[in-house]
């Protein structure tokens, strides 16, 4: 290369005489000497940044602070009449004419208004319907990044713009979690008559976060009552029924019993154990009793669950306790024995235990409740 | 014989070329892989809501499992600190392993600890447990204290592992800090994706000259000991590009010993802590990725670059260097249980990537550099004259370190923004500079004793020493 001879000649001029392998050696180290430098750089400018943002933040804030409260607790006679005072005209001039300062002015709305409720919330929303702050959001819908839209989506949820439904719907069957996440939760928000209406058609998964995030919001929704969640308990997608399965008991839904007793047996176990754990909220004692026979055998996380509610409930029917205690499996030995100490004397376990094979857990549990009381004796 | 030292050389440039060429291009090739990961990290992080998590019926069981031996001076302040780590579904589960000093009685007298009857059906050997204690307290309700014989730390986790009936265990050293919500971001990974995650690993931070009341982190300062500096560079370099790099190629080999949460399943079906291995936490996940690759399962192993766990770092060189030692030994003995991994490609990138890297890079790195050392020593002994080429090397080497350094710092500017005096990073700066010669001598030592003490037979901790938070206070 023409430029390492340059360098070359100009090194053998100084009485270097020096290899190509060592003048690249040597400029590969000089390559890594400054951009070490650039970096230290960059990590300074980013301060200087950082202090700049900082204060204009500050500026931003300081001046939207009194507008808002006029905004909220005023007497202005209307949304207009507020926007025409000289100084939100002004401080729409200095701050809303530019990007930064109309997605800054979004994320504070949003922000209050997940403070605030009633009134003053919807003064909040009024803001950014008529400021047209949503063009924004709906711009960021249509961005490439997912970020980007899962951000548009929770704005526009957040400050409640009901006009966004159909472009959200579009979104709760993105390849993404977070958008889709974003999109249910901001669906239960906007859509008063159908909240949970995606559900029917959903194809992808929920995950656990999505199922707490959607919990969540329908814990704080108000106003809208979900009837009940059997018709999901059905859907063809796991996940939808898996969720559906642990709402109807989450929010005491007494009308689902039967369906979620027709999910006891479900060859997924995750859903057989919320269906248990949903009708042990529900304190449905009948249909526990039934789903002691429903439950397969061989399904020993499930039958834990099962047992595990059983005696939470306070299930009283003494022979099955004293069958599980007779389980070789340790776990609901386990929970039976823990049980029915609650109620008898480890001599009546014992006696039982004396009918039972040796090598059933029971024995070993024994042994260590023995080896237990002899070490706490005085 | 001039033709031999000919050929000798020639053949020695050339193998060092290669392993630095090799070096050079991993390490730049994991700092890309951690930048995007890292970017990912904070765009998905700004839609977790820790909040909807600490208020839900369907947050997962997590037990979080501390041993403890000889920790009289600070375990109910240690102990106070984990009981008040925020998380809905968490109880804490303290392993007394067989301490000399009056640990257990401290407990027992400050959180009115009484035995009861645990029935535990022990998957795990482990050495006999003594008793089990709640509390008498409603408050700590969630608290159990396993008293057992001393068996080592790997004996303890197990043991926790045994009695834990949650779902997620998380493994912790007891005289770590915590922040608040560290399980709370450390469950996320569990909680979303198609396919299951089976181990999660924390970043951790140096907590020496931070501010820590009551067990919580207040105020991070850049340490005052020199020593604890140069460990801090260490560590973002190492959490914020090495295994950050490794998660998102899906190679990550070492999920720290002080703060890691595992799937308590998958766990046990490995077999558990490892208690003839001084890298237990290493050999840990390196089983327990083999066992899901074994039986075919698919698995997630993920890391999450929050700064969650801090701990004091050794301010003397005499204890540093028996950590060090401890680490080199821990690699060593995993790395050779485990060989049978060794470019197997029925390992994908554990096999043909990680493997290899832990092999030349970390076990061998030590004994290449003192063997490049001694051969430019005799180089220049011989007069011989391509003495130039092998200094050039080392001196693209140091920039090279330089450039690593000072892109971690960029890294944790752009990411978590830790030390937010200016003076603090203009400090960081400096250790860079200063620690391929002052600090970096010392881990190369401190890695051949390693060596050394492996050939040997050597297997104990050595005792590491620590001032404690509590008489770290720094006013402000």
């Amino acid at each position: 290369m023409k430029w390492l001879e340059i360098i070359q000649n100009y090194l053998a001029q100084q009485g270097w005489e020096i290899g190509n392998d060592i003048l690249v050696v040597w400029m590969v180290s000089l390559g890594f000497v400054l951009l070490a430098f650039l970096f230290v750089f960059t990590v300074l400018m980013s301060r200087f940044r950082r202090d700049y943002l900082a204060a204009w933040q500050l500026q931003f804030e300081n001046q939207l602070e009194p507008l808002l409260l006029d905004l909220i607790y005023g007497n202005q006679s209307s949304f207009k009449a507020w926007r025409k005072q000289p100084d939100f005209q002004s401080f729409e001039k200095k701050f809303l004419k530019n990007k930064r300062g109309r997605m800054t002015m979004i994320a504070v709305l949003s922000r209050l208004r997940t403070q605030l409720e009633g009134r003053d919330a919807q003064k909040l929303e009024l803001a950014y319907h008529h400021l047209q702050l949503w063009r924004e959001s709906i711009k960021l819908l249509h961005n490439s990044y997912w970020h980007k839209q899962a951000i548009g989506i929770r704005q526009l949820g957040e400050l409640n713009y009901v006009a966004a439904i159909p472009e959200i719907k579009r979104l709760v069957d993105h390849t993404r979690e977070e958008v889709r996440m974003e999109a249910q939760l901001a669906l239960i928000q906007l859509d008063q008559r159908d909240p949970l209406g995606f559900l029917d058609t959903l194809q992808k998964s929920i995950s656990l976060r999505s199922r707490i995030g959607l919990y969540e919001a329908l814990n704080k929704k108000t106003g809208i009552e979900i009837e009940h969640f059997a018709p999901w308990m059905y859907s063809k997608n796991p996940d939808v029924q898996l969720f559906a399965a642990e709402m109807a008991g989450h929010f005491n839904k007494a009308a689902d019993a039967n369906a979620l007793l027709h999910l006891v047996n479900h060859t997924n176990d995750d859903i057989a154990i919320a269906a248990i754990q949903s009708l042990e909220k529900l304190g449905d004692q009948l249909s526990m009793q039934l789903a002691i026979s429903l439950v397969d055998i061989n399904k020993l996380t499930v039958r834990e669950s099962l047992l595990k509610s059983l005696s939470r409930i306070g299930y009283q029917e003494e022979n099955d306790w004293l069958d599980w205690l007779a389980s070789e499996h340790f776990v609901l030995a386990e929970i039976a024995f823990n049980h029915l100490m609650k109620y008898k004397t480890v001599a009546f376990v014992e006696e039982l235990a004396n009918t039972i094979p040796s090598n059933a857990a029971i024995h070993r549990i024994l042994e260590q409740y023995h080896t237990f009381e002899s070490a706490v004796k005085p | 014989m001039k033709e031999f030292l000919h050929y000798f050389t020639v053949f020695f440039d050339g193998a060092i070329l290669i392993y630095v060429i090799l070096i050079v291009s991993s390490y730049l090739i994991l700092a890309v892989y951690s930048a995007k990961a890292l970017i990912a990290y904070l765009q998905e992080a700004k839609f977790l809501d820790s909040q909807q998590l600490m208020a839900s019926p369907l947050a997962p069981s997590v037990s979080l499992i501390a041993p403890a031996y000889n920790e009289a001076n600070t375990i109910v302040e240690n102990v106070r600190s984990l009981l008040a780590i925020q998380y809905p579904n968490l109880d804490v589960i303290i392993v007394n392993d067989g301490s000399k000093d009056n640990t257990l009685q401290l407990m027992i007298d400050a959180y009115a600890l009484v035995p009861v009857f645990m029935p535990v059906d022990a998957k795990i050997a482990t050495k006999t447990v003594r008793q089990v204690y709640k509390s008498t307290k409603a408050v700590y309700s969630n608290l159990t204290i396993l008293d057992k014989q001393n068996g080592g730390k790997a004996d303890a986790l197990n043991c926790g592992l045994n009695y834990s009936k949650a779902q997620y265990i998380a493994c912790i050293d007891v005289d770590c800090v915590l922040s608040q919500d560290a399980v709370v971001k450390m469950i996320q990974p569990f909680l979303s994706g198609k396919v299951p995650c089976i181990a999660v690993g924390g970043v951790i931070r140096i907590a020496n000259s931070c501010i820590i009341e009551d067990g919580r982190l207040i105020s991070v300062r850049m340490p005052d000991n020199w020593l604890a500096r140069f460990q801090v560079l260490e560590y973002i370099r190492a959490f914020l590009m090495g295994r950050m790099g490794w998660s998102k190629a899906d190679g990550l080999l070492l999920i720290s010993g002080a703060f890691g949460i595992f799937d308590r399943k998958i766990a046990l079906s490995a077999g558990g802590y490892d208690h003839n291995t001084v890298g237990e936490d290493m050999e840990l996940i390196v089983r327990m990725r083999r066992y899901m690759i074994e039986k075919g399962l698919k698995y997630r192993v993920e890391f999450i670059p929050d700064p969650l766990c801090w701990t004091e770092a050794p301010a003397t060189y005499k204890v540093l260097g028996r950590q060090r030692n401890r680490w080199m030994r821990g690699t060593i003995e995993t790395l050779l249980q485990h060989k049978k991994m060794f470019f197997n490609p029925k390992y994908k990138i554990l096999g043909m990537l990680s493997y290899p890297y832990w092999l030349f890079f970390e076990w061998l790195a030590p004994i290449i550099e003192i063997v490049g050392l001694l051969y430019l020593l005799i180089l220049v002994l011989l007069g011989q004259p391509n003495v130039l080429f092998s200094i050039s090397m080392f001196v693209m080497v140091f920039a090279f370190a330089l450039f690593m350094s000072a892109l971690a710092i960029l890294f944790d500017e752009f990411t978590f923004f830790q030390y937010k005096r200016k003076r603090d990073v203009l400090r960081l700066v400096l250790v860079a500079i200063l620690e391929p010669f002052i600090h970096h001598p010392m881990t190369v030592r401190w890695g051949i004793q390693g060596n050394i003490d492996f050939l040997k037979g050597k297997k104990s901790w050595g005792e590491m020493t620590r001032a404690g938070f509590a008489t770290k206070k720094v006013n402000k």
